[in-house]
This record gives C-alpha cells, sequence and structure tokens, in this order.
C-alpha cells in the first residue's frame, strides 16, 4: 500500500494580498515556482532555498510553467501578456497579443513554441525563439482556462473551456482534430458544464478533463469515448478550477495515480485502473480551495488559494 | 418383355415427373430412383389412365375429356388415293407399300409434241361470238415484229372539229403544297434580310429584327454577320423559319409572307432601309460577300483619300496612330495598352471580365473601361506586344447577344510617357514656328546654345563650388563645443560598460550552469556578427583592458555615419587602409577639439590597429561557426523528423507539414530534442557591450548611466554598482512597461476592458468560475466589434498580412465605382447563364420523363454562392460572402431534416435540455420545419439583423419546399450575411432574446 506523506509546507498561508493560483514543480525536479501575484516565487527543494524573482506584469498572473529545461518561466497575467522570464538572466520576451486575461500558458516539450490560452476565446501559439505569434486558434465560446499538451509529442494540443468543450488541435496546422463532448454531458439543469482543467497522460493516449462539477474523466480522446470517471462526491457546481494531475510512481507495476485537489481543501487519490479511491487528504489546506497539483516523479506539490503549498511524497507504506 | 418394359418405365418416368411437378401441393420430390421402386405399383395403374387419356392433361380437364380412344392409338393402314386403273396406267408414281417407283421404264414428258419448237405465246383470239378464246401463237424469233400503232394509220382519223377556243394565255397552274408526300428538296424556308440604306450613326439591335421577324413565324435559327475585316455589324441577317412538325409548308409559308409583305416596298427600322427577300440558291452568301465588297472599296476609297489629304497636309507621318483619350492618360501613365472598340464591345455586349478570363495568361495591369471602348493597359511594352501579336483577330470570345465567338481585334496603343508626351508637344511647337528671316533663325539657334551653357555652368557652380563649401560647413573641426560634449558622453557610456563587463564575467563564472543562449541565442549571435564584434572569452579580456579603444571605434563610426556619404567614408568596411584612413581623422577631429583627447588618442592608435587584425580573425572564425551550425543544424534536425514523418504522417499530411518551417514542426520522440545544438552557441552564452548600448535608448537612460558613472560614493564595490544600476534600470523599464500594457490594452481593445470583469481577487483563476455576460463580451473580443468583418478561425498571421497588402495594392489599382458595377453586370450574366442552365436541365427532365433527385438538387446548388463562416460580432458564428454578390440573387439552401410540426416541438425542448441554446428550427409552414442542428448546411450560421442583407424565401422545387437565402442588396465580399429571423413577437419579457445585431434601426429583441 502506496500514499502520500507529507514532506515539508514550502510556504505558509500568509494572508497576502495576492492569491496564489499556481505552482509547478520544474521538469528537472529541483525547484517549485509558485505565482506570487506578478512575481515568481521559486524555492529550491533541496536547499529549501527561496528566490523571488520580479516580472514586469502589471496584473498578477494565473498560470506558470516551466520551459522543458528548467531554465525559464512563462507566466500568464490578468494585464494580458506573457512573459518569458529566464529565472538568472530574467526577462527575455514579453508576449503581446491577447485582448483579454490570459488564463494558462504550456511549453511544448522541444521549448520553441509556448501555447497559451486567453479569456478572449483563443488560443495562441507563439515562438519562444522569437517572440513571435505563429497562430491563433479561435474555436470556443467561451473563455479557454486550460490547455495541455503531451509530453513527448508536440503535435497536438488540448483545449478546456467554459464552453464545456475539450478540443484536440493540431499544433502544426492549427485544425481542430476532436472535439469531445457528449450529450450525456449536457443534460444538466445550468446546461454545458464548463471544463476546467485538461490534462495528458505520460503516454499520450488519454486525457484526464476535471470539469465544474466536480467529476474527472480520463477520456481516450482518439477514440472519444470516456473510458474512466471519478466522482469527487462534492457539490455539483464549482467555482474554481481545483488542481489535478497523474502520478506516475516509481514502480512500473503500479498504476498511475489520478491526484485532484477539491474546493474544500482536499486531496483525493485514485487509482486510475481501478477507480478505488487510494488515499484522502483532508485538514491541510483549511478548507482553502486547492488551486493546483503538480506532480513530478513521486513528489506531489500542492497549492491552496490562501497561499499555502505543501510537498508531499508518494511512499510505500509496506 | 424386357424391352416393353423398359419402355414402360421410361414412359411412365416421363409422365411421372411432369404430374409431379405439374401436381399443385404434391409431395416432396424423392430421388428418382427410389421413388420409382417406390411407386412402380401404383406407377403402372397410372400407365393405363394415361393410355386411355393418349396424352397429358392437367387433372381435372383429363375427367372432363371422355376416353374415344381406340382409332387413334393403332395406325391407320396406308390408303393409297391414286389407287385407281387410270392413274396407275398413266402415271409414274411413287409406291409407299411397294416402295418403288411405278412405270419408271415408261415415263413420258407431260408437253405434247405438237407444241412449237420456237416457243409460242398464248393470245386471248376474239371468236366470233365474242368470247375470248385463248389459242397459242407460235412464236417466230427471227421475225422482226411491227409497231402496233402502223396498224391504226390506216384507220381512218376522226374528222370531228374541236369546238374550244385555244388558249390565250398558258393554263395556271394550281400551287402545289409541299407535304408528306412531296418529293425533292422542301421550299426555302430563309429569309435573307439586307440594308439597301445605312444610317453611318444608328445601329439596329439583333432583338429588334428577330422580334419583327418573329410576328411572320416561329423562328427557328437567326443570324446576323459581321464585316470579317473590321468586325462591324453588316446588319444582314439570315432568318429561318420553322413550324409545327404536322405542317411541313408552315416554315415556307412564313418566309414566303415576310417575302411577299416586303416586295415592293422595304422594311424601315431606325435609319435603315432592308430588303427582305426568299433566301434561294444560298443567296444570302452572295448578298454578304457584295456588301462585304462594298465596304472594302469604300474603306480603300477613303483610304485613297486620307492618303491625298495627307499628301496635301505633309505634317503627320503615315496613319495616325489611335490615341488614348486625354482622360484615360493619368490613369495609364504612359504605360503601353491595347484597345478594343467601342463597337465590337457594344453589339456583343461585352464585359471586362471576359478578357479579364481569356488574357488572364498575359501580364497586364488592368483593364480600363472607356467610352470609346476598352483599354487593356500593360506595365511593359514586351507584354503587350506579345499580347497584340498572339491574340489580335484570333482571340475568340463568345458574344453575349449573338451566342457565337468572335472574333477581337486589339489596337496596339504604344505608351510614351506623360513627359515625353509633353516633351513632343513642345518640339511639335518648335517645328511649327517658322523663321522669316536667318537673322532670326540664328537669334533662336543663339538662344538654344546659352541656354544649353546656362545649364553646364549651373551644373558646374554646384559641383565645384557649392559642393565644397559644404563639406567644409560640415566638417566637424568647426563645432568644438559639439564634439567636447559628444566626448564626454563617450566617455561616460564606455566606462559603464566596463563596469557592466566586468560584473557580468563575474556572474559568469559563478553560475555557468545556466546557460541562457543554448536556447535563446541566435538573436544575439546575430547582433555581434553584424557589429563584427568578437565573440570569444579570450579576446573580452583583451577588449576590458583595453576597452576605451575599442569602443571608441564603434562609436566614431557611429558619428561617422550621418556623413559618411559626404565624407566619402566606409564606414563598415574592415580594410586596414579605410580604417586607418578613418582614424587619423578621428585624430585629427579630436586634436582640434581637445589637445588631451588627442594625446591618448595617438596613444592608442597602434592598439587600435592591433584589434582590427583581432577583429578579423574572429570574424571568420564566426563564420566557420555558422557554417559548421547550419551543417549540424539541418542534420540533427532532419533525420528524425524524416523518419517520423515515414511511418507516422500520412501523404497528405506531410504535405501540410512540409509548409511548415523545420523549426516548428512537432516530432514524436521519446524524449525533448533541442532544435539548436547547444554547444555550438557556448561562445556566444555572454553579454557583449552592444546589449547594454542597446538596452540605453533615451536621456533618461542616459542621465542614469551618467549617474552610476560619476558615482558619489566611491566605496561601493564593482557589484554593488552594478545592482543599483540594474535596479535603477529595472524601475524605469517596469514604468515604461506599465505605461506601454495600459496603452496596449486599450489599443488592442479600441475599448476600455470593462471593470466588472476584472478579477478582484487578483487574477482570473482565482476568481473562479464566472459567467460573462455576453453584452461584455464586446469590450475584449475585437472581433464583436468590427461589424460584419470576418475573423479566421485559423489565421497564418504572416499571409493574412501578405494578403491584406495584396488586396490593398489591388485596390489602390482599381477605381472604387468601376469594380463594384463590373462585378454586378458579371452577376448578371451568371445569373443568365444559370437560368440557360436550368431549362437544360429542364429539357433534360423531359426527356427522362420522371422528377430526378439529382437534378432538382443540382438546380440549387449551381446557383450557390461561395460563403464561408466564422466568428461573428452578432452572435458566436456567422456566414460571411467569400465573393461580391448582387442583390436578388441566390445566395445558399437552408438545408436540414424535416421535421413535422409536433416532432419539431419535442425536439427543441430536448435541445433545451441539453443546453443547445441556439435554434437552428426554420418553419416552412405551418405543418413543417427544417431542423438544421445536427444536420444541416452552414447557412444556419446566418445569424439575424434587424436591417438584414439577405432575405429568406420559401420556393417550390419539384413540388418540394425548401428556404432559400436570397441578397436584398448587394453583398460586399468578406461581408457577413443577416437575414430577418421573423420570430413572433414573446409577449413575456423573461423569454425575449435580445439582438446584438448592432443595425441603426435595431430593434432591440430578436422576439
Amino acid at each position: 500500500m502506496a500514499q502520500f506523506q507529507f514532506l515539508t509546507t514550502l510556504k505558509k498561508s500568509q494572508g497576502s494580498n495576492w492569491p496564489c493560483t499556481a505552482a509547478k514543480i520544474s521538469p528537472d525536479g529541483q525547484n517549485v515556482a509558485f505565482c506570487d501575484g506578478t512575481d515568481i516565487e521559486i524555492h529550491n527543494i533541496n536547499s529549501k532555498s527561496t528566490t523571488l524573482i520580479p516580472t514586469l506584469h502589471s496584473q498578477a498572473s494565473s498560470d506558470l510553467c516551466w520551459s522543458p529545461d528548467s531554465q525559464c518561466i512563462a507566466t500568464a497575467s490578468d494585464d494580458f501578456t506573457i512573459i518569458i522570464t529566464h529565472i538568472i538572466f530574467g526577462e527575455l520576451y514579453r508576449l503581446v497579443g491577447h485582448t483579454a486575461p490570459v488564463t494558462a500558458v504550456k511549453f511544448t516539450s522541444k521549448g520553441n513554441l509556448l501555447c497559451s490560452c486567453s479569456m478572449d476565446e483563443s488560443i495562441r501559439i507563439w515562438d519562444t525563439l522569437t517572440g513571435s505569434l505563429l497562430r491563433t486558434l479561435s474555436a470556443h465560446s467561451e473563455p479557454v482556462v486550460s490547455i495541455d499538451i503531451p509530453l513527448f509529442d508536440s503535435s497536438i494540443l488540448s483545449s478546456g473551456s467554459y464552453d464545456g468543450l475539450i478540443r484536440i488541435f493540431d499544433t502544426a496546422t492549427g485544425h481542430c482534430l476532436k472535439t469531445l463532448t457528449y450529450d450525456k454531458d449536457w443534460q444538466s439543469e445550468n446546461g454545458v458544464v464548463p471544463i476546467s482543467q485538461v490534462k495528458f497522460s505520460a503516454n499520450g493516449k488519454y486525457l484526464l478533463v476535471k470539469s465544474l462539477d466536480g467529476v474527472l474523466k480520463i477520456w481516450d480522446f482518439v477514440r472519444g469515448k470516456v473510458v474512466r470517471t471519478f466522482i469527487s462526491g462534492e457539490s455539483n457546481s464549482l467555482r474554481y478550477s481545483c488542481g489535478m494531475d497523474f502520478l506516475y510512481s516509481q514502480d512500473e507495476a503500479l498504476d498511475p495515480i489520478v491526484v485532484s485537489g477539491t474546493e474544500n481543501g482536499n486531496i483525493v487519490c485514485w487509482d486510475s485502473q481501478t477507480k478505488n479511491v487510494v488515499q484522502r487528504i483532508q485538514s491541510k489546506h483549511l478548507d482553502s480551495p486547492v488551486m493546483d497539483i503538480s506532480c513530478k516523479g513521486s513528489l506531489m506539490c500542492s497549492l491552496s488559494l490562501n497561499g499555502e503549498c505543501n510537498l508531499w511524497i508518494w511512499v510505500n507504506t509496506d | 418383355m424386357d424391352y416393353h418394359g423398359r419402355g414402360y418405365d421410361a414412359s411412365y418416368d416421363r409422365y411421372a415427373s411432369r404430374y409431379q411437378s405439374d401436381s399443385v401441393g404434391s409431395e416432396k420430390r424423392h430421388n428418382g430412383r427410389s421413388y420409382r421402386r417406390e411407386k412402380r405399383p401404383h406407377g403402372y395403374s397410372r400407365r393405363n389412365e394415361l393410355f386411355q387419356g393418349e396424352t397429358y392433361y392437367p387433372q381435372s380437364s383429363r375427367l372432363s375429356q371422355p376416353t374415344t380412344v381406340e382409332s387413334k392409338t393403332r395406325r391407320p393402314a396406308p390408303q393409297l388415293r391414286y389407287k385407281t386403273a387410270r392413274f396407275q396406267e398413266q402415271y409414274h408414281y411413287f409406291d409407299p407399300i411397294l416402295k418403288r417407283l411405278v412405270h419408271r421404264d415408261v415415263m413420258k414428258s407431260w408437253v405434247s409434241d405438237k407444241l412449237p419448237k420456237s416457243g409460242y405465246v398464248i393470245i386471248q383470239e376474239t371468236q366470233p361470238n365474242g368470247k375470248p378464246k385463248p389459242m397459242l401463237k407460235t412464236r417466230y424469233p427471227d421475225e422482226k415484229s411491227t409497231d402496233p400503232r402502223s396498224n391504226n394509220e390506216s384507220e381512218p382519223k376522226s374528222t370531228k372539229i374541236s369546238h374550244r377556243k385555244p388558249r390565250s394565255h398558258l393554263l395556271r397552274l394550281p400551287r402545289i403544297v409541299y407535304d408528306k408526300h412531296s418529293i425533292g428538296a422542301p421550299p426555302p424556308n430563309e429569309i435573307v434580310v439586307y440594308p439597301v440604306v445605312r444610317d453611318p450613326h444608328n445601329s439596329v439591335l439583333d432583338a429588334t429584327i428577330k422580334n419583327y421577324f418573329g410576328t411572320f413565324g416561329e423562328i427557328s435559327h437567326f443570324e446576323s454577320f459581321n464585316d470579317p475585316n473590321n468586325a462591324l455589324p453588316l446588319y444582314v441577317y439570315v432568318i429561318r423559319f420553322t413550324g409545327p412538325p404536322e405542317k411541313l409548308d408552315a416554315p415556307y409559308r412564313s418566309a414566303y409572307k415576310a417575302a411577299k409583305t416586303f416586295e415592293n416596298t422595304h422594311y424601315f427600322v431606325s435609319g435603315f432601309k432592308f430588303v427582305v427577300v426568299i433566301n434561294r440558291n444560298n443567296q444570302s452568301r452572295k448578298i454578304i460577300d457584295g456588301i462585304i465588297q462594298d465596304n472594302l472599296d469604300q474603306a480603300a476609297k477613303m483610304q485613297k483619300q486620307a492618303e491625298r489629304q495627307q499628301n496635301q497636309k505633309p505634317l503627320p507621318s503615315g496613319p495616325q496612330p489611335k490615341m488614348l483619350p486625354q482622360d484615360l492618360e493619368r490613369v495609364v501613365q504612359g504605360r503601353p495598352s491595347l484597345f478594343v472598340s467601342k463597337k465590337v464591345i457594344s453589339v456583343h455586349g461585352l464585359a471586362i471580365e471576359d478578357f479579364k478570363i481569356k488574357l488572364a495568361k498575359y501580364k497586364f495591369s488592368r483593364i480600363i473601361g472607356h467610352a470609346s471602348g476598352f483599354y487593356i493597359v500593360f506595365n511593359d511594352v514586351s507584354d503587350a506586344k506579345a499580347c497584340m501579336y498572339v491574340e489580335s483577330d484570333i482571340l475568340t470570345i463568345n458574344s453575349r447577344r449573338r451566342r457565337k465567338p468572335v472574333n477581337i481585334r486589339f489596337t496596339l496603343l504604344e505608351g510614351k510617357s506623360p513627359l515625353v508626351a509633353i516633351a513632343k508637344q513642345e518640339t511639335n511647337k518648335c517645328v511649327k514656328k517658322e523663321y522669316g528671316t536667318i537673322a532670326e533663325l540664328i537669334d533662336a539657334a543663339a538662344e538654344l546654345v546659352i541656354q544649353d551653357l546656362g545649364r553646364a555652368l549651373e551644373r558646374d557652380i554646384k559641383r565645384r563650388i557649392v559642393g565644397p563649401t559644404v563639406f567644409d560647413a560640415l566638417n566637424p573641426h568647426n563645432y568644438p563645443e559639439v564634439m567636447a560634449k559628444r566626448d564626454e558622453e563617450e566617455k561616460k557610456k564606455l566606462e559603464l560598460r566596463r563596469i557592466a563587463a566586468e560584473t557580468k564575467q563575474e556572474q559568469q563564472s559563478k553560475s555557468t550552469s545556466f546557460n541562457i543562449f543554448n536556447l535563446y541565442g541566435p538573436r544575439f549571435k546575430q547582433k555581434v556578427k553584424s557589429n563584427g564584434q568578437p565573440s570569444t572569452g579570450d579576446h573580452k579580456n583583451t577588449k576590458a583592458e583595453n576597452g576605451l579603444d575599442f569602443t571608441k571605434t564603434t562609436v566614431d563610426q557611429e558619428l561617422a555615419k550621418p556623413m559618411a556619404h559626404l565624407l566619402n567614408e566606409n564606414s563598415r568596411s574592415n580594410t586596414p587602409s579605410a580604417s586607418e584612413l578613418q582614424i587619423d581623422e578621428d585624430e585629427t577631429m579630436l586634436s582640434s577639439a581637445d589637445e588631451e583627447m588627442d594625446d591618448q588618442d595617438e596613444h592608442d592608435e597602434e592598439g587600435e590597429q592591433d584589434d582590427q587584425d583581432d577583429q578579423e580573425d574572429e570574424l571568420s572564425d564566426s563564420f566557420e561557426h555558422a557554417g559548421k551550425r547550419a551543417k549540424f543544424g539541418s542534420s540533427e534536425a532532419t533525420t528524425p523528423e524524416s523518419e517520423t514523418e515515414k511511418y507516422v504522417l500520412t501523404s497528405a499530411r506531410a504535405e501540410e507539414m512540409m509548409k511548415i518551417s523545420e523549426k516548428y514542426r512537432p516530432t514524436a520522440s521519446e524524449s525533448p530534442t533541442p532544435v539548436y545544438p547547444a554547444d555550438l552557441l557556448d561562445s556566444l552564452r555572454r553579454l557583449s557591450i552592444v546589449d547594454l548600448r542597446d538596452a540605453v535608448k533615451d536621456e533618461e537612460d542616459f542621465d542614469m548611466l551618467q549617474k552610476i558613472s560619476n558615482p558619489p560614493m566611491t566605496s561601493l564595490s564593482d557589484k554593488e554598482e552594478f545592482m543599483i544600476s540594474s535596479l535603477l534600470a529595472e524601475l524605469n523599464l517596469d514604468y515604461q512597461e506599465n505605461r506601454k500594457v495600459i496603452a496596449l490594452q486599450s489599443n488592442t481593445n479600441e475599448v476600455p476592458f470593462d471593470e466588472s470583469l476584472r478579477s478582484i481577487s487578483g487574477n482570473f483563476k482565482a476568481e473562479g468560475f464566472k459567467k460573462v455576460p455576453d453584452k461584455l463580451k464586446i469590450c475584449y473580443l475585437p472581433h464583436r466589434r468590427k461589424l460584419h468583418q470576418p475573423l479566421n478561425t485559423v489565421c497564418n498571421h504572416q499571409d493574412a498580412a501578405e494578403i491584406s497588402s495584396e488586396t490593398h495594392k489591388l485596390d489602390s489599382e482599381k477605381p472604387e465605382a468601376d469594380t463594384h458595377t463590373s462585378e454586378i453586370t458579371s452577376s448578371r450574366v451568371n445569373r443568365a447563364i444559370n437560368r440557360r442552365f436550368q431549362q437544360d436541365i429542364e429539357a433534360q427532365k423531359a426527356i427522362i420523363g420522371s422528377e430526378s433527385e439529382l437534378l432538382t438538387l443540382n438546380q440549387l446548388t449551381k446557383r450557390k454562392k461561395p460563403v464561408t463562416f466564422a466568428r461573428s460580432a452578432i452572435h458566436n458564428w456567422g456566414l460571411y460572402a467569400l465573393e461580391p454578390i448582387a442583390a436578388k440573387e441566390m445566395i445558399i439552401e437552408y438545408v436540414g431534416e424535416m421535421l413535422r410540426q409536433p416532432v419539431a416541438e419535442m425536439r427543441e425542448r430536448t435541445y433545451l435540455k441539453c443546453g443547445i441554446g441556439s435554434s437552428y428550427l426554420f418553419r416552412v409552414d405551418e405543418a413543417t420545419v427544417i431542423d438544421a442542428t445536427k444536420k444541416g448546411g452552414i447557412a444556419r450560421f446566418i445569424n439575424h439583423c434587424c436591417e438584414p442583407s439577405c432575405t429568406a424565401k420559401i420556393i417550390r422545387v419539384g413540388g418540394k419546399k425548401r428556404i432559400v437565402i436570397y441578397a436584398l442588396r448587394d453583398i460586399a465580399a468578406n461581408e457577413e450575411l443577416t437575414y430577418d429571423y421573423k420570430f413572433e413577437r414573446e409577449t413575456d419579457d423573461e423569454e425575449r432574446l435580445t439582438c446584438l445585431c448592432g443595425a441603426p434601426s435595431c430593434k432591440g429583441y430578436l422576439n
């Protein structure tokens, strides 16, 4: 039996002015970066040192993303811009083009492209080398809140929007390859269930989708079918897009774990194969919504809206 | 016994099987053999029956047939009818019983010996009793026969004298009507209408003639003729009449009637006097040839006359080429053009589009419609000439009026630049000037010479006196104060740079693991290269040591730039001589400005030269690097990708991929591969001074740098200094950036971002889910504001820019009104063509005789206009015209599932329940609704507008009601198509839908 063990609190909730919405473990597993208002805060996991990198954003950023070489961070801000910041040298590019707050950013695995989505219902693809805008994909009719690119395949891009649609795009041509939705999903009292998060599995075959009714689904997006559904059993219409992620344990034989934060500060872990609840971490985040969950190796970092950030490790308890 | 048994068996079998197959609902047929074995006894009884019935009948009929069979069963003995004594004696015959010929030996001929040997004829001889009797008359073939009439001569002639009077004239024969029994060619059914008097200033429309002669009968063929020499109409018409098939002479009657009507008179129409004759013996050809000959003669006469006139007036040489009309000169701008006569165009109703299509392969710049005709303007004379030689008189365009191809003749108008034209006019004027006396002529010549000399003088003054003075005035020696100031500035800058470089080095030595330029380097590399700066670390040190000199040269280069063209300097040249020159000049400049500086300069000159050499080495090095990089880049980047393409991509996709530059192509690899190899860029990882210099952009920055370069607290270490400077710079940047961002936000959106949309709690994500009201979306969706402007769903930004520039070019070339009218005419023509097509289809249908789904479908799809859907300002998606559409034109059919009313109501409810807010149900009539929600065409994307550009009409096609969208007014390309939804007025305010069409007369609600 394996489960998460509390490792450390990287950051305490201090009741700061700025809400915290994004915490990401760097691809090399050395650092954790948070959005702290307009600044980026980087915690080194090993040395436990903290660096604060100011950015030129005029408004707080919603999301950040590590470049695959763990050298740069892209931040998506409410001032409609994205800034790529090198953690040593400072700002590299300011990507200007969105006409509404940017909601999420994601580097491709090569690091040469950056995809961003925004409240202006569009997804933009940028060239990180020149800072130029390559493509605009406008195919949603409500704010696009989440995008993801598979780890080893930068040819596709998935997006989730408040209009209830999950779309798969071809990054090269910008064509929509697939739209994931089905009528059953729409049979809600309020009409459409907004999508809050999308996340590809590591093998790039499945897509984990979280919608604002608190249900997580694993889609086989090629066939357009839901293969697993996880219900956290909470309120039906959530407000915050709480974080979620896949955790792949070191032991190959074990199934990947779906880790999902809830609005009342809990973290629920499911076995992605059996749909059993493996662990339910409660009363750690003081009833504050868990805004982001980021897994890397056996590490898991959870961040709640009040600024508390905890680091967990997946260990065998046997 | 054995034989019989078998025979029975066989017959039994045959009958049995027949019986078997014929009997209704009989038992299953068995295998023949087993069946026989089982049923044999029964079979025998059956056989007896059969013998009674002789032939098999179906059971019922057999029962009704009584059995009278005995005689028939036995064959009767053969009887010989001719078994009489008379026969047997007289004739020979074949006796079937004896089976031999009887009297074979005594056979005789039937013909009697009395018959004459030379043949005979049987003639009817009238006997005395009056009865004819056949008589045999011997023929004598050697005898010659006599004319039987010669016998009559002997008879006495009748002496009767006729009481009839001799005819005074020939008998009038009745007109023979041509009917189905008639043989030979049908009577002429064509008439020729040709002019005897022509009004040179007027023209007659073909339609006029056709309509008039249509009153005489049904016209099957109407042809008008043109002069082959000048393509002008000859006004000769050949009209062929036709009629109903049962009245074969109707065409002729019509033709005759027409000819008869104008037998003695002429047919007058708009100044023309026409003769109408029946077209016998290809008379039309003769008439046409005659008229053409006449025209030729006339033309020849005219030419002679013109020549005579020319001889009288020697000035204009040769036939004057057609000139461009004055009003077009500005548009044509002296370019060559081909001219197409107005006459051809007006007669055949040709449009600019026809020429555009036909001449698409030529590089003409535009076609101008003018009162005198069309002018096809070329940019290049050679193009124009090529087009002229290839196409003139050969190009055929289908006449819009006469349904036949017309040869187009071009006239080449050689372009001359307007200036040349003016000059020509002037020279003409000069030529015209007459000089009375020799003295006057000399004076004029002298004047010309003086003018020339004056011009030469002017040039000399400019070159030799003004030039040098200006150069002198610009000499920096004359402005010591300015130079001094500049020097000061330089010094400050240099100092700052030195500090920055040092700190940078420190930092880099501290953290070599973080390598920014591995990923983001090329930009810097380029810069370094363009500045010709060294880039290796070794050199960096030397640079830092004598950085002063080195950077001075760069700055000098910069300073020299504005005046470089005056001072004949090559600021970028790396040849030692040039640089030395430059240095000399610098030196002199400085010496005059400041003597101390002068010393320093002299001091550093040698070092500078060394630097220069180094620089060259470095340059070559860096080029090598670049070459290597290119090689590496291509090999490393392409190999994995080609592999993936081989296996993963289909050919179509691969093609698509090939369009994307290699850098951005996605790869599917186990681990992320960097596009640029890291090690090659190592040499570039350090910031050069140039970058810092670039960072300083305005006075403010500079002031700050000044402060830093003259620090009041000298105790600060270098690093601290740098920190301060960087902080200051950052603050400034911060301030500027913020201002920029705010400006940008309002710039990109044009409208301030609505405050209610701003996140109160910090950022978007922290705000959580919030439904954005449709009304507020306008402040961040630019396409919402640009009403009727499409937003490409997938757009490549570079492409878009290119297209827009192209269209812009086109637009600027064409006057607005011109394009507009021509497009509309073309669409009208299209409609005519479509109508014709439709008629064809109907004819086809008549032949097929049944309603074919395929044909009805074609009718509507044929007339469809190119449209596309994109995000709309009114509601989610909208339909946009890709081409200009003329008013009343059909645009698209509203396609969907046809439902009955109750089904539609049910569906509406389910859709609402499912959250499909948009309604795509379209009511056709009380009973039927078309639903395009799940299955339907793109016409469903058309939005409502209170001032619509289109309208939906319900038309009947092949007995089915269909919804077709028509244009209400002329619609420009890329305009959004809208129509009035005409929803029923909703009384409940809650249910009412707000209208976002943005039209000035918007009612505010859809329903």
